[in-house]
Parts: structure tokens; C-alpha cells; sequence
């Protein structure tokens, strides 16, 4: 089933255009990634879909409705945190999630919601005084709080330290595994690779490519690469082996890189020439490669 | 929503009064001093009433017009520049009762402040009896959903808070000391009379005075008044299709 579907989305402002042409199709029940470097449009593209910014054309249909026809309504169906927002610096935690439950929604989730996401003890403390990690949490719970069907989180881990970027990551899972479908906008190919059923990736407005990650990583685009040291190395042979496409020397180190099941191929050549060093590495694409290979650029530029 | 939203906004109002201590504070101040300054016998400068019945009246649009053009575009600009209202329209919560709740908060305390101003000059500057409750009270209303709006339209406006700050006292004023806040109209210079012809608050004034004194409605006070209210939340929700 399809939660969200997107055709020829454009949305400038002023003459800089930030989407210039979005396709997607998100699924029930999918963590979908938006992924790309800032800048790329991925923010602009969610918050059309949440009706929070008019397009200047194409098709968006989300749980059926039309984002800015029926954004109110729409809006009480999916949860969302957002980029760059904040709440009153003196509205505490637990008068947060009292503002933001639907009336009729008794106290009892409101304590469970708390519980679950750690906030319990946060429950009196001002929206001011909590850290990166806290707010975040609060967040997740606000977009929680009313059961949506769809859930958006927008760079939900950025600024956080390592170990809580994995605790979210794991409330994440949670959300999906409760049955909300969601869509998640990162610049981080690590979060993307982990998390995501379905990725799209954005460059520069557009779409440029859509799939698991492994698809997008076994696509091709982005080739094997496999490193050793070997003094006084063969260039010209290696250059000869099934697969390879560029042999790279550096002093005593060489990298080879080509396409297919390239590590195996080479090893096995080194070994039948007695070569054996004890370095052999294989580098296995991520899709920080596939987007290297897709725009030509480096994603952390 | 609305409820929720307004008792939410008067408890953060509460906790951070600084503003609306002002908006509240200042023409009361200004009050108690005028009013101990002209004594309380009828004067001709006055249009041939009290002190106390040209400045009560006055002051309280003061308090009103403080609110509106400095009270709630501080604060909404703030929720604006801050990213509060795309958060709470993120989930379902729409601009509108978000402002609905602001301009009930606003509306609560120029209330109290009015009621603590008509207070002080009945108890000792021979402040009289309003000539029609209801003129009285429908031009109060009018006033405060004018000014209201007016601040509304300035946040949407405005892009950060301190700008929303300087824009609002600048505003603030301008118009006060012109527009009835000051010498009684009958004294101030033609140019002057001009100026404040031109801006809001005398409107609002005059409205008060007049169903005060007279218990006449003051048709011309009522139209200009409308029309900003109009023209103010034509604006306001123009630039708020998006925040």
C-alpha cells in the first residue's frame, strides 16, 4: 500500500529553486530515507508533504490527501519532528505533551509516552534546560503522542554524540515496529544504510536514484576497491585481471579498483604468484560511494 | 485547543511577566501621575470634563495599544523566529487558535489594567460613571481586537523579535503621546492634530471618551477601526500561510 506519492514536486524561492523535480512513492510500514547533503531540498520536499509549505507545481498525495487542500486534516493524521523548531522556553516536558495530545486522550498514555521515552523524570523541567539528546526525545514523543499513521523526523540526530544517535536510531525502529510508516530526511549515509528500508537519494533538488540500500549499493555505480603492500609491485599485470579497472600505486601501497567479485579475484592471483601481504584489506561500497558515483561529489562537501 | 492554548499562554505569561508588566505598569504610572498633576475640577482644555474622565479612558486604550503593538509582536515574533508555531502547526495545532489564545491573554490583561485604572480615579480623582456602559464596553472590544491584530500582523511581518521590540515601542510611541496620552487634545498644534488623525489610537479614543461622556457612538471611531482591524488580519494571515 502506498502511503505517499510525489510527482514533478517544485518549490522555489525567490529565483533560488530548492526542488526542482521530486518523485517518490513511500510504503506502508517502510522506514524511507531522504538522503543527501544539506542544501539538497530534502527539507523543503517533507514539509510540502506536511502541508507546512505551499508547492509551485506537481502531484502530492499523502494517506490520500492532497497536503495543502487538507493540511489541518492531514496533519492530525501523521506526527512530526522537524528540523529547526523549538518549543516556549519556559513550557515544561510534561505541559508539552498535555498541549500537543488530542483532547479525549487521557492522562494514563501521557504517562506511559513519558515512561517510554525516558522523560518521566524531565517531567517538571523547562523546555530551556534540557540537552540536545532530551529535547530530541521530547520531540519523538510530541510527534508520537497521537497514535499517527505516518511519522516525519528531519535530521533527527544531528548534534547528538554517538551513543545517543544509536539509542535513537533504536526508538526509531520502535515507531516502525509499532506499525507507523516512516520517513526519514539525513545527510549521515551511516544512518541511512542502517535504518532505512528504502532510500532515495537528492542531490541538487532532484531525485537521483531510489532503492534498498544494498540495490543502490550493488548497483554498479560505485565500484570494489581492495588495498595491499607489495614493494616493487606489478601495475601493468594487475591491470590484467578479470574485473579490474585501475591499479593505483603509492610507494609500497597499491589499490586496485574495479567491479564484480573483485577481492576474491585478486587475492587469489596474488596467492598463485606467491604473493602474500599481510595488509590485504576490501573496502566495501557504502552509499557515500553510490553518491560519489551518482553526482560526481563528495557527500561531506 | 483554544483552552488548552490560552492556559498554556497565561501560565508562560506568568513565569516570564516582564512584558506585559510593562504594557501593564506603564500608562498606570503615567496615570497616577497626570492625574495628580491636573487635579480633578472640569476643564475647558479637557473638552470641559475631569482629568480623571479624559485620561481613564485614554489610558486605558494606552494599555490596550501597549499590549497590541509591543506585548504580543515581541512574543509572537519570538514563537516565529523560533520555529514554535511551525512546530505546533507540524502537529495539527493551526496559527489561528495559537493567536486566538494570544489575543485572549492580551485581552485579559488590559482588563485588569483598566479595571485597576477606572479603580484609582473613582477612588480619588472623582472619576464619573460611564454615560453608556455599553458604548463604553463595545468600544474597549473594538479597541482590543484592533490592536490585537495589529500586533499579529506586525509579527508576521517582522522577522526576528528585538525587531518586532524596536518596530512596537517606535509604534507604541508615536501614537501615545499624540493620541489623547499626552495634552488633551486642544492644546496640542495643528501639525500634530494632523499626525494622530492619521494613526489608529486616537480613533479608539475618541470612541471611549465619547460613550463615556455622552453615551454617543462615535461612527467615524468605529469605521477607522474596523477598517484596520480588517486590513491588519488581511495581512496576518497572507503571511502566515506559511511560518
Amino acid at each position: 500500500m502506498t502511503v505517499i506519492e510525489v510527482a514533478g514536486l517544485h518549490r522555489s524561492y525567490g529565483d533560488q529553486v530548492a526542488v526542482e523535480d521530486v518523485g517518490l512513492e513511500v510504503r506502508a510500514g517502510e522506514i524511507f530515507g531522504l538522503l543527501g547533503p544539506n542544501g539538497a531540498g530534502k527539507t523543503t520536499t517533507v514539509e510540502c508533504l506536511q502541508g507546512l509549505r505551499r508547492r509551485d507545481r506537481g502531484q502530492v498525495r499523502v494517506l490520500g490527501l492532497d497536503p495543502e487542500r487538507d493540511g489541518d486534516r492531514l496533519r492530525r493524521r501523521i506526527g512530526a519532528q522537524l528540523q529547526s523548531s523549538a518549543l516556549p522556553d519556559r513550557l515544561r516536558v510534561g505541559e508539552a505533551l498535555w498541549l500537543f495530545a488530542r483532547d479525549g486522550d487521557g492522562g494514563a498514555p501521557l504517562d506511559q509516552l513519558g515512561r517510554r521515552w525516558g522523560l518521566e523524570r524531565l517531567w517538571r523541567r523547562p523546555f530551556a534546560k534540557l540537552s540536545g539528546g532530551e529535547q530530541q526525545r521530547l520531540f519523538i514523543a510530541l510527534a508520537l503522542v497521537n497514535r499517527p499513521e505516518l511519522v516525519f523526523f528531519d535530521e533527527l540526530t544531528t548534534g547528538l554524540d554517538p551513543q545517543a544517535r544509536r539509542a535513537t536510531w533504536d526508538l526509531v525502529r520502535q515507531v516502525r515496529d509499532d506499525g507507523a510508516t516512516v520517513v526519514l530526511v539525513t545527510h549521515f549515509m551511516e544512518e541511512a544504510e542502517l535504518l532505512c528500508d528504502r532510500v532515495a537519494i537528492v542531490d541538487q533538488g532532484r531525485v537521483v536514484a531510489t532503492g534498498t540500500p544494498s540495490e543502490l549499493i550493488g548497483r554498479g555505480d560505485a565500484g570494489q576497491r581492495v588495498s595491499f603492500t607489495w614493494p616493487g609491485a606489478d601495475a601493468a599485470w594487475l591491470s590484467q585481471l578479470e574485473g579490474v579497472e585501475r591499479v593505483t600505486r603509492r610507494a609500497d601501497a597499491v589499490e586496485v579498483m574495479g567491479t564484480g567479485p573483485l577481492a576474491v579475484r585478486v587475492a587469489a592471483a596474488l596467492a598463485g604468484r606467491g604473493v602474500a601481504p599481510a595488509d590485504f584489506r576490501t573496502h566495501h561500497p557504502d552509499l557515500e560511494d553510490v553518491f560519489l558515483a551518482l553526482t560526481g561529489r563528495d557527500l561531506r562537501a | 485547543m483554544l483552552a488548552k492554548l490560552t492556559w498554556t499562554e497565561i501560565k508562560l505569561g506568568l513565569r516570564e511577566p516582564t512584558v506585559a508588566v510593562f504594557a501593564l505598569a506603564f500608562p498606570l504610572i503615567l496615570l497616577y501621575l497626570l492625574l495628580n498633576s491636573f487635579g480633578t475640577l472640569p476643564d475647558p482644555d479637557f473638552g470641559g470634563v475631569s482629568p480623571a474622565d479624559w485620561y481613564v479612558p485614554a489610558y486605558a486604550i494606552g494599555s490596550i495599544a501597549a499590549t497590541g503593538l509591543i506585548a504580543i509582536p515581541v512574543h509572537l515574533a519570538a514563537y516565529r523566529e523560533r520555529g514554535v508555531l511551525r512546530r505546533l502547526r507540524a502537529s495539527g495545532i493551526a496559527a489561528w487558535p495559537v493567536l486566538a489564545a494570544q489575543t485572549l491573554v492580551a485581552a485579559l490583561i488590559v482588563t485588569v489594567g483598566s479595571a485597576v485604572m477606572v479603580a484609582l480615579g473613582d477612588a480619588s480623582y472623582e472619576l464619573s460613571t460611564p454615560a453608556s456602559p455599553v458604548v463604553v464596553a463595545a468600544g474597549f472590544l473594538l479597541a482590543t481586537a484592533t490592536f490585537c491584530a495589529v500586533g499579529v500582523a506586525l509579527a508576521s511581518l517582522l522577522p526576528t523579535a528585538r525587531a518586532a521590540q524596536v518596530v512596537g515601542l517606535l509604534l507604541f510611541f508615536a501614537m501615545f503621546f499624540i493620541s489623547g496620552g499626552g495634552p488633551p487634545e486642544a492644546i496640542l498644534p495643528d501639525g500634530v492634530k494632523t499626525v494622530a488623525g492619521a494613526l489608529p489610537m486616537a480613533y479608539s479614543v475618541d470612541v471611549l471618551q465619547r460613550g463615556w461622556w455622552t453615551g454617543d457612538w462615535d461612527v467615524t471611531g468605529l469605521v477607522v477601526q474596523a477598517a484596520v482591524l480588517v486590513a491588519a488580519t488581511a495581512v496576518a494571515i497572507w503571511r502566515l500561510r506559511e511560518v
